[in-house]
């Protein structure tokens, strides 16, 4: 396999404050490659980095094929780039729009001609070529935005927070839209803190204060965060059962709640049985504790503590 | 030749996207009529000639002579007398509630020592709250009185003609050149082109930017391959062909309007204007470096203009401020660029002529480019 | 519901579209300094650099006589501070000619050869007086001073000539006009300047303001958010015009203050009657500003109008600079709808004419009124439309 992105050691630090820790990751072509984290883990810094936006203070990374170090210019003309504030300019047209961000990037008036309905195709804004863009929807707007971005054909999209403010129906579009993309072969590398979204990224990095704490596929991060599978316990009383069973932690390991659900990493095999009595005990109507797979949220929130805790 | 095709290429699309953008919001006719409307109304307005001035006489001596000094009020251009009266009482009423601005004072005892050859004073009251206005009315009455006392005397002279015999006496002949009747609006016309340009390339454009800046519009720009240096020419070169335009219909309809002359080359008005046009295209870029919502930029831009306007000799003769503020006029661009279209339209300077000014726009225009591009470069990374 | 309880709850309404608004201008510390620092810059610049008073105007002359009367009359052009002679050296026609051209000289002054010998023998001297019209206002006082000061030079001469021939010149009769200004005595420019400028700085601020305001909030999409709200479109405008009716206010004093403390502006009126007209205004500014902003629909656009619609008229058309009086008669009809006219009219007269003549300003009072409310009736149903 072809690697698309590689960072190694990437830093940087703004006066005292480190932003990126020396962050090293590989990504290979035409994968989805995601960043989760909090706001403020580091995660637009990179990208900005990577974007030739920003000079790291030290390491360095290459992407398709240049440093970002040393020929920013040639990596800005591979790559798409959507920020999380992208803009369209809503007095022009979906097609005018496009055709601007594809000569700025340097095609000829004859290529944007050619791209024009591909792109389209891609995002799936056929027939509405001609209207402005300040007249679509908002989901729509976004893949006009993501259009735009992969106007000139750039082998990695770099993706910020792209479904910010998107209703879910939209969003799974989105998603395939930018599957489709992958298959095609374009890198795509996406920042998120939406926990049901990372699940379409085919390896994901879990970024804290600057640092990459975990990195794999979905699986991999699970038994990383993991060693057992989760109790789940549905209860009437989620806030007293929490306080409970949060008293009881040595004995049976960590709780978290999740709306009328009770979460509990196990310490032992025991641990079903005695959450179950425990509850009994203090008369909390309960659902017998089941075993189930961890979500993407119990296993950031997990690797988030364990990090924090190691420090 | 390739490098050059690759520079313009991306420009071209910032062009493209700025004049279809200024279409859609009817921008590009605004553009166009506002500077004529506004030129057609200094020119109609910007008058430094005081005319049709309320005045009022009041003649307590009614006698033959006061009557033909009174007489000499009617039917001028300068003033537009709304009452005569003999009753002194009324002038304060008058002028405190500005029916009247000036008023001659004519007293008892005009006519009577007129005859006497006595020395005959007569009042000449103005209401100074408009001050400039103030000072050439009340020269202008008193030019009237001293005519009519050179004829007194003049006549009283040709009746002692036969006792003294011929008298010499010097007279003057007036040759007004370039503009020969004294036209408000052949001035004023010209000026306007400078106020006109610094609206459109400065003002207007500092706004455009300052829109991209807020919208996040620049920050989706710098991660193309595109430089500072092409957005800014994708940016200005559709203000600069707007300016130019701007120039020609202004020179066409005043033209028309007014007669304005227009004594020199026409290319070399807009060659020279080139110069003005980057001179306010780099301010207004860097306005917008500065500034972080289009408001600011707009009030930044207005302060910037005001100074523009009052210390370019527009509509003050510089000679007449105050000598610091006679310094202060040699960094205002637009001082340059007066004399410049002034004397191209009504002298017909050439270039070597106007050299000086040329070089002045040019070392300015060069100074604020380089900082607005640098300040832009450092706030698009 | 008894009234009271209605009104204090509108206010209620209003009161959070007032602090929003406060906010949005205090935060801009940038446009706030601007808001309060350029009424005193522009006042400092308009009181120095507005003069039509000419002096020192920049004189060549050639002198083709060369005697001792014409070096007297070339003498009495620069004695009284009219004209300033430019190089005494540059005595050739030619140089004169190039100076003028080249904005050296505005006047040039020709002494025909034989000119002593003429006025010895009688006969009538003809001296030419040639202008630079690219400078109309220069020259056409430049040519009036050079007129008077041959007249007066002639005058002197015939009257050394009539002494010469034994009639005693006391008996020749001068009618003297004896100068006297009311209200300026001084004719101080700054007395002019400062009530005009008061009505341009209220117009930049109010018209301009109010007229982003609107569009502001439409462009970055809050305005839907305020229209979802209970609150009523008269209330969303109120509590925005209430912010600039205060800022206003804050800088018409700053102007009334600098005006009267540093460049020592008399201030014969009353507060009241500067305060009644100074509302009276802001409506109109203000109504005209929330009329331009609803009907544009980008800043850009907005100042466009802004200064095309309120600004510019209130400067040229209002008799802030130029007199009404000299304007063509069309151009002074139009002025009859500019409000500024009005309010700048009555400003100067409360600051420098006594009380009572103030009586007389209730037509400038019943204009702005009804322009005032025509404004906001208009602009409150536009705003109301434009919600909807």
């Amino acid at each position: 396999m072809e690697t698309s992105v590689k960072a190694e050691k990437l830093q940087k630090r703004f006066d005292k404050f480190t932003a990126v820790d020396s962050i090293s990751f590989e990504v290979e072509k035409g994968e989805i490659y995601g960043f989760l984290g909090a706001n403020g883990a580091g995660k637009t810094t990179t990208i900005r980095m990577l974007c030739g936006l920003l000079e790291p203070t030290s390491g360095d990374a290459i992407v398709a094929g240049y440093s970002i170090k040393k020929q920013p210019e040639e990596v800005k003309k591979r790559l798409g780039y959507m920020s999380q504030k992208f803009s369209l300019y809503p007095i022009l047209t979906v097609e005018e729009n496009i055709s601007f961000y594809g000569g700025i990037y340097g095609l000829t008036d004859e290529e944007i001609k050619k791209r024009l309905p591909e792109v389209c195709e891609a995002v799936g804004l056929n027939g509405l070529e001609k209207r402005l863009a300040g007249d679509m929807p908002g989901g729509l707007k976004q893949r006009i935005a993501l259009a735009c971005a992969i106007a000139h054909g750039p082998e990695i999209v770099f993706l910020d927070e792209p479904t910010a403010g998107v209703d879910p129906l939209l969003r799974r579009r989105f998603w395939e839209i930018i599957d489709s993309l992958a298959f095609s072969g374009v890198t795509v590398f996406v920042t998120t803190h939406y926990m049901d979204e990372v699940e379409n990224c085919h390896r994901i990095a879990i970024m804290h204060s600057g640092r990459i704490i975990s990195e794999g596929t979905i699986p991999e991060l699970k038994k990383a965060a993991f060693v057992n599978h989760l109790l789940e316990v549905e209860t009437d009383s989620p806030v007293r059962a929490f306080e409970l069973l949060s008293e009881a932690k040595d004995s049976i390991g960590e709780t978290s709640v999740h709306g009328a659900m009770l979460h509990v990493v196990p310490k032992d095999p025991a641990t079903a049985a005695a959450v179950d009595r425990m509850l009994s005990a203090a008369g909390i109507a309960h659902t017998r504790p089941e075993q189930v797979e961890p979500t993407m949220e119990d296993v950031f929130v997990r690797l988030v503590k364990r990090e924090e805790g190691k420090i | 030749m390739g490098n050059l095709r690759d520079f313009f290429s991306p420009v071209k699309h910032v062009m493209i996207k700025e004049v279809t953008e200024m279409k859609r919001m009817k921008i590009a006719a605004f553009l166009i009529v506002a500077p004529i409307l506004q030129a057609i109304v200094f020119g109609f307005v910007a008058v430094t000639d005081i005319k049709n001035v309320p005045t009022m006489i009041c003649d307590e001596d009614n006698s033959a002579l006061s009557r033909a000094l009174t007489d000499k009020f009617f039917n001028m251009d300068h003033f537009r007398v709304v009452l005569v009266t003999h009753d002194p009482q009324t002038i304060e009423k008058q002028l405190g509630s500005n029916r009247a601005r000036v008023c001659l004072r004519i007293p008892p005892d005009f006519g009577e020592n007129i005859r006497k050859g006595k020395r005959a004073p007569v009042q000449v009251i103005g209401d100074g709250t408009d001050s400039n206005s103030a000072v050439q009315t009340m020269s202008r009455v008193q030019l009237v009185v001293a005519a009519f006392s050179g004829e007194v005397f003049e006549k009283k002279l040709a009746a002692m003609k036969s006792v003294v015999g011929q008298l010499p006496s010097i007279t003057m002949q007036e040759r007004v050149w370039y503009n020969p009747e004294l036209k408000s609006a052949n001035v004023m016309v010209p000026g306007v082109i400078g106020l006109i340009l610094a609206i459109v390339t400065m003002v207007i454009m500092s706004l455009s930017i300052v829109r991209e800046k807020e919208s996040g519009n620049i920050e989706q720009m710098v991660v193309t391959p595109i430089t500072p240096a092409q957005i800014i020419a994708g940016k200005i070169i559709p203000y600069i062909v707007i300016g130019l335009i701007d120039i020609c219909v202004v020179v066409v309809t005043c033209g028309i309007i007014f007669k304005t002359p227009f004594e020199g080359s026409f290319l070399l008005l807009l060659t020279l204007s080139l110069f003005m046009i980057l001179v306010n295209l780099g301010i207004g870029i860097y306005i917008s470096t500065i500034s972080a919502t289009q408001q600011q930029a707009m009030f930044s831009a207005i302060f910037f203009l005001m100074p523009n306007i009052l210390l370019s000799g527009f509509l003050f003769p510089i000679k007449n401020m105050p000598e610091i503020l006679q310094w202060l006029t040699y960094i205002i661009p637009m001082r340059y660029y007066m004399v410049i279209i002034r004397g191209i339209f009504l002298k017909g300077l050439g270039f070597m002529e106007l050299l000086p000014q040329t070089f002045a726009l040019f070392v300015y225009g060069a100074v604020v480019f380089a900082m607005a591009i640098k300040a832009f470069r450092k706030t698009v990374s | 519901m008894t009234s009271t309880d209605k009104g204090t709850r509108n206010f209620k309404r209003i009161k959070p579209v007032f602090i929003k608004e406060v906010l949005h201008i205090v935060r801009d510390t940038r446009s706030l300094a601007i808001a309060l620092l350029a009424p005193v810059v522009l006042l400092v610049l308009y009181a120095y650099a507005v003069t039509f008073d000419i002096k020192r105007i920049d004189l060549g002359v050639v002198d083709y006589d060369d005697t001792a009367m014409s070096r007297e009359l070339t003498a009495k052009f620069t004695a009284n501070g009219y004209f300033e002679l430019h190089r005494a050296s540059m005595n050739s026609m030619e140089a004169c000619v190039e100076a003028l051209r080249i904005n050296k000289i505005k006047m040039i002054i020709v002494i025909p050869p034989g000119m002593s010998s003429d006025v010895k023998s009688s006969k009538t001297v003809q001296i030419q007086a040639i202008g630079d019209g690219s400078d109309t206002n220069t020259v056409s006082i430049g040519l009036g001073y050079a007129n008077a000061t041959i007249a007066q030079f002639s005058r002197s001469l015939l009257l050394a000539q009539v002494r010469s021939r034994g009639i005693n010149p006391k008996s020749m009769p001068v009618i003297e006009p004896v100068p006297r200004v009311w209200y300026n005595p001084d004719l101080k420019s700054i007395n002019f300047i400062v009530p005009g400028l008061s009505a341009i700085i209220m117009m930049l601020i109010s018209a301009l303001l109010t007229s982003l305001t609107v569009v502001r909030e439409r462009e970055q999409n809050t305005f839907e958010q305020l229209v979802s709200t209970p609150l009523k479109p008269l209330e969303l405008m109120i509590g925005k015009l209430v912010t600039y009716i205060v800022l206003c206010l804050v800088d018409v004093a700053i102007i009334v203050a600098v005006s009267i403390v540093w460049f020592k502006v008399p201030f014969r009126g009353s507060v009241l009657t500067l305060t009644v007209f100074t509302v009276l205004f802001l409506f109109c500014a203000l109504g005209l500003g929330m009329i331009i902003s609803s009907s544009v629909k980008s800043q850009q656009m907005a100042v466009i109008g802004t200064a095309m619609g309120t600004l510019l008229p209130s400067i040229l058309l209002s008799g802030f600079v130029f007199p009404i009086d000299s304007m063509p008669a069309i151009i002074r009809g139009i002025s009859y709808v500019v409000p500024a006219r009005y309010f700048i009219t009555a400003l100067r007269t409360i600051f420098l004419k006594a009380d009572a003549d103030i009586a007389s300003l209730w037509v400038e009072a019943l204009y702005l009124f009804v322009f005032g409310m025509f404004f906001l009736i208009a602009s409150a149903r536009r705003f109301r439309k434009d919600l909807e």
